[in-house]
């Protein structure tokens, strides 16, 4: 408080991990209102750890940190640390790599799937043969094929994870959703974007809740992980 | 995290202001000049201030227990922080320490792990595309392709939903109850692939034992009672004391089983010298039987174990090479033989590419039915590649799988796999399919025609045709591992013990009891076999 007082701040900024966070939470409670003028935020690298334990939870014995572990991408000693989070830059390689991975996979499918991908892929040439010359993307990405395909594909994602390709399909869609609200709020936290941040807590709170109770008020045992 | 967000959802009610603050970069910090690589504030801490705490020299923490010196340490931690950065930096080693946002981005970073990225994606492609698969199929385990239970199945594909509905139950409640924010929040049992666990009926004689003394004791009660108190035992033994008769079922109802191998050890010694067999044109291999003849320590992965049957019965030294499975039905007249020898269990699992891991030890696998199933049709996929074309050069392969019987041959130089419908057959058993093999081998190719099997049930079925071929027949038993594994000459057999006994065997056989017919009990084979001679 002296320290925002001292900055001309109106309000004091704390940040604390999810453990010390509830407790903070209780003082300023208990304690009205002397720190009535205190925010508290939770840690965000914090809260991507108990993301990616309760992610890792999902998926354990899978068979996709099998896959992880047969191509040597990691090893074998290290696949409790993965799954459990324990390393968290480990972590942040690995999962986004395995849902793109699976992304790409799903997109194989959707391309045969797909009526119109002749005329894709003559755009795409098309394009190639451009790109060539101006050495710029912007247009491609306005075009109205490929925004097509994206509406289409984003659509076919949705199905798949209704079920509409098999259990197993939808299994792993719903980890690719997961680790797509990863980025997200990797993006929102890079930009300084409040608002992609709040939409994309909802989700996550919403997995991690499944984990343990402690975790949706806020509650983690902190270790130093860095 | 639900408290967090609602409050960051009502920060202009309760905090009016404090968003522009956030938006002003209070929200994260910005250590470098570029843009896009603002990281939370946590991790910020953790790399500045606790990241000498964690150093190698731990502190305090490490040399002692007092209470207030590790408070003064944790008090003064910031400080002494501070003072390490400003020293490093002293000696130019401050930006050593910082670490840069966008290393994923360096060239060497990006090419790594596009590599890794490639393995990964022909990895989940060789062993179980989740996106190709049949859409009737259960939750799979991608890398063993064993299914999960429904159960478990269910647990896992809800976790959106149920998750959805914890944290809007936690937040309702919480409005409801005053102190209902500092509860303990009850775990949920969340059932995931780790909670598979394979269920293995063994086929042990306790269950056996435990109702055999039960029908003893009920004789010996009954005898009990009978001289305390007045009973008929007349009228008592009129009805039968138990449920099965007991001479020809065990006390569980389970059918009863005499030696087989008796009636095999009987017929093996009518002749007394059986030679060896000269020409050999053909081998006719028992697949199972195959399988239980390799090395219980087979490589982690299907198409592993594939090569090496391939390689197992190419060491055979005939041109041509059969290979008949057993397919397994159900329902069939051998469940009761299969649910003794514990074949049923544990759960399915799909084999789909040569890449894909066993789920469990080979040894083990060979127990199971869902195995037993699975792999025979995989081995017809998995022959025809071309890698396994200097191995079948020269060589004539017949696999009888299902109701079908594929050829494998070299032609101009690639493995080429055609059907045989004079071999397509629908008889489930191994055991009859041989015969088949056997009639077709002594069609088509010259030669003696060597039987791989160890099995009663094959001796017997072979006697009574073996009449119908004129090549010489032989069976070759024991497993490779047995120091007796030796020849038989079913032709030479067959002669001694003459026609008429031959037409009469399986009859016999199947009387006296096989796997889908009980045995006397005590009465064995021998001495029934001496009575029909």
């Amino acid at each position: 408080m002296k320290c925002a007082s001292e900055c001309w701040q109106t309000y004091g900024l704390v940040t604390y991990d999810l453990d010390v966070a509830k407790i903070a939470h209780e003082i300023q409670i208990s304690e009205q209102p002397e720190f009535d003028r205190l925010f508290i935020m939770f840690g965000v690298f914090h809260i991507f750890i108990c993301f990616f334990r309760a992610i890792g939870r999902i998926i354990a014995e899978s068979g996709g940190p099998a896959m992880l572990t047969d191509t040597d991408v990691l090893a074998p000693g290290s696949l409790r640390g993965f799954i459990e989070c324990k390393s968290y830059n480990r972590c942040r390689r690995l999962h986004p790599m395995l849902a793109l991975a699976f992304e790409i996979l799903l997109y194989r499918r959707f391309i045969t799937d797909y009526d119109q991908a002749d005329e894709l892929h003559n755009e795409m040439k098309n394009y190639a043969s451009q790109f060539e010359k101006k050495k710029e993307v912007d247009d491609i990405c306005d075009s109205p094929t490929f925004m097509e395909v994206f509406r289409e594909y984003e659509k076919y994602k949705r199905k798949t994870e209704d079920g509409a390709l098999g259990k197993t399909a939808q299994f792993w869609a719903m980890y690719m959703r997961y680790i797509q609200m990863y980025h997200f709020m990797q993006r929102a936290v890079r930009e300084n974007n409040i608002i992609l941040f709040i939409s994309t807590l909802t989700t996550v709170t919403d997995s991690s809740s499944l984990l343990t109770g402690r975790i949706i008020r806020g509650g983690w045992p902190s270790t130093n992980l860095i | 995290m639900a408290k967090y967000q609602l409050d960051l959802m009502n920060i202009d009610e309760t905090h009016p202001g404090l968003r522009q603050l956030l938006d002003a970069g209070g929200f994260s910090v910005r250590r470098t000049d570029t843009e896009y690589s603002r990281i939370p504030v946590d991790v910020t801490l953790e790399q500045t201030v606790n990241a000498d705490a964690a150093s190698r020299l731990t502190g305090v923490t490490a040399s002692t227990d007092n209470y207030h010196a590790r408070v003064r340490w944790n008090i003064t931690k910031s400080s002494r922080a501070a003072l390490v950065n400003e020293a490093l930096s002293m000696v130019d080693l401050g930006n050593a320490r910082r670490q840069e946002v966008r290393t994923d981005l360096k060239p060497s970073r990006i090419q790594r792990d596009n590599i890794d990225l490639q393995k990964l994606i022909k990895q989940i492609e060789a062993c179980l595309n989740p996106f190709t698969l049949d859409m009737s199929l259960p939750l799979l385990n991608i890398s063993t392709g064993r299914a999960v239970t429904d159960e478990v199945s269910n647990s896992l594909l809800s976790v959106p939903e149920v998750g959805k509905k914890r944290h809007q139950d936690f937040v309702t409640e919480c409005k409801n109850q005053k102190n209902r924010f500092e509860m303990p929040i009850k775990r949920n049992p969340l059932k995931t692939f780790a909670k598979m666990c394979v269920v293995n009926r063994k086929a042990g004689s306790t269950s056996k034992e435990a109702q055999l003394k039960c029908t003893t004791q009920l004789l010996g009660r009954i005898a009990f009672t009978a001289a305390v108190t007045k009973i008929d035992l007349e009228h008592v033994f009129s009805f039968p004391l138990t449920p099965v008769p007991l001479s020809m079922a065990r006390g569980d109802g389970t059918m009863a089983h005499t030696d087989k191998s008796q009636l095999f050890h009987l017929l093996e010694k009518t002749v007394a010298d059986h030679g060896k067999p000269r020409v050999i044109g053909t081998h006719i291999v028992d697949g199972n039987f195959q399988l239980h003849c390799m090395s219980p320590d087979q490589p982690p992965k299907y198409g592993q174990i594939s090569e090496s049957i391939i390689r197992a019965s190419l060491a055979y030294p005939s041109r041509r090479i059969d290979i008949t499975f057993d397919t397994y039905e159900r329902p069939s007249i051998k469940d009761c033989e299969r649910d003794r020898r514990g074949a049923v269990g544990g759960c399915e699992f799909a084999i789909e590419g040569p890449a894909q891991r066993l789920p469990e030890k080979f040894k083990k696998l060979l127990n199971r039915e869902e195995f037993k199933r699975q792999l025979p049709p995989f081995l017809v996929k998995n022959w025809s590649s071309p890698h396994l074309q200097p191995q079948i050069e020269g060589r004539e392969i017949y696999l009888g799988v299902m109701n079908v019987c594929t050829r494998f041959l070299v032609e101009d130089g690639a493995v080429t796999d055609e059907c045989v419908p004079s071999l397509g057959c629908n008889h489930p058993e191994a055991d009859t399919r041989v015969i088949l093999h056997m009639l077709h081998a002594a069609r088509t190719t010259p030669g003696d025609i060597i039987i791989r099997a160890s099995d009663t049930d094959i001796l017997v079925i072979l006697l009574h045709h073996v009449h119908r071929v004129t090549a010489t027949v032989w069976m070759e038993v024991r497993t490779s591992g047995q120091r007796n594994r030796r020849y038989i000459n079913v032709t030479k057999i067959a002669a001694t013990i003459g026609p008429a006994l031959c037409a009469a065997l399986p009859g016999f056989h199947s009387f006296t009891g096989c796997d889908y017919t009980s045995a006397f009990v005590r009465k064995g084979k021998i001495r029934p076999y001496t009575i029909l001679s």
